[in-house]
């Protein structure tokens, strides 16, 4: 099936992709990695597809650790009555829901894009699941970007961030994931909206139950 | 559109996610149906504007795409509106965040950047393809985000 030679073997259909399977140098490397912002599908069955699996899951871990640690400082300057436990533990509160965030960002993540490759079979999908977890780690570089910038703003201005940096860049993880889900399933817009829009609530609403 | 089963018109997808948007705004103001209905009103107003604002900025700027390929376009990437107007319903009405511009700006900016992805796959520049959509994208986003920032400060309910 088409998906699955694009988005394995990367190569590069006459689509409008703009991913870049020759890219070798490590300015080409940047390169095909930031297209991810203008064209995340295209970039996906590039040069990014062939990033190993742990290293995806490493942007998107990273991401959410990030998002999980501007939310601990968050509730720690606006006070224990917020989350009481929090304000116990200070410090050693905020670093565990920093580590609670990299784990969401890897297995969490890991598990979103397996729920994916199973919704996906029975709608023709031929892709890998490593593929697919790959792509939607991967997704997940746009939140990275705004997560850097939010701690930073955190940290030197003291405000807070995770509302404004931290769901504005997971929700920016929603245009790959539905590029993503377009390309597994072979172009279908609306299947590719309603699982991302379901996946995306899955996101969100765990962040909020672990997060918050 | 490719692989679609329910076609929609253009301006469908957005006046149906900026209604969501708008209502938000409004129940936050007023906590009443009428400021429901009247936020409801104003979003899908101001998406069907921005919708042909839009359109016409990327015909202006692709004279040799045809229209029908714009429109095309513009009712595949807008779809992208749909999970972030559901999102931010959740977001709101569930979760009891006050964040629906940050869920509207967001799918702006995401949906328009697809609108400007799909320009470029029916023969449109890349560059040009993503600058237009792009920019129309963040003047709509601060529009919509004055728009609902003055109504909750001046109106009465």
């Amino acid at each position: 099936m088409a998906s699955t030679a694009t988005i394995d073997s990367g190569t590069s259909p006459a689509d409008g992709s703009v991913g870049d399977a020759t890219a070798r140098t490590p300015i080409e490397r940047l390169k095909a990695g930031l297209l991810i912002f203008v064209n995340p599908g295209g970039a996906l069955k590039g040069a990014l597809s062939q990033i190993p699996v742990q290293v995806a899951l490493g942007v998107s871990g990273t991401a959410f650790g990030l998002f999980f640690l501007q939310t601990g400082l968050d509730l720690l300057r606006v006070g224990g009555q917020t989350l009481p436990r929090l304000a116990m533990t200070g410090n050693a509160g905020v670093a565990g829901l920093c580590l609670l965030g990299v784990l969401y960002g890897t297995a969490g993540v890991a598990l979103l894009g397996a729920i994916a490759w199973v919704a996906t079979r029975p709608l023709g999908a031929t892709v890998t699941l490593e593929a697919t977890i790959r792509a939607f780690a991967l997704g997940y570089c746009p939140a990275l970007v705004y997560a850097a910038f939010g701690i930073v703003m955190n940290v030197a201005f003291g405000w807070n961030t995770a509302l404004a940096f931290g769901v504005t860049g997971v929700l920016w993880a929603l245009g790959p994931m539905i590029a993503t889900l377009r390309e597994m399933l072979g172009g279908q817009i609306w299947p590719s909206v309603i699982l991302a829009t379901i996946l995306g609530g899955l996101t969100l609403l765990g962040w909020a139950y672990l997060g918050t | 559109m490719q692989g679609t089963p329910l076609a929609l018109p253009h301006w469908a997808a957005p006046v149906l996610a900026f209604a969501a948007f708008g209502g938000l705004v409004g129940w936050r103001i007023g906590a009443s149906p009428l400021s429901t209905a009247s936020g409801l009103v104003v979003g899908a107003a101001f998406a069907f504007a921005a919708t042909y604002l839009l359109v016409g900025a990327i015909t202006l700027a692709h004279p040799g795409l045809g229209r029908e390929a714009v429109l095309e376009a513009a009712s595949t990437g807008l779809l992208l509106l749909l999970p972030f107007a559901v999102l931010a319903l959740v977001a709101e009405l569930l979760l009891g965040w006050n964040a629906s511009q940050t869920f509207s700006s967001a799918g702006l900016m995401t949906a328009c950047g697809a609108v400007g992805v799909e320009v470029s796959r029916r023969g449109g520049g890349t560059l040009r393809s993503m600058l237009v959509p792009t920019a129309i994208a963040v003047a709509l986003a601060a529009a919509w985000m004055i728009l609902s920032t003055f109504a909750a400060a001046n109106w009465k309910w």
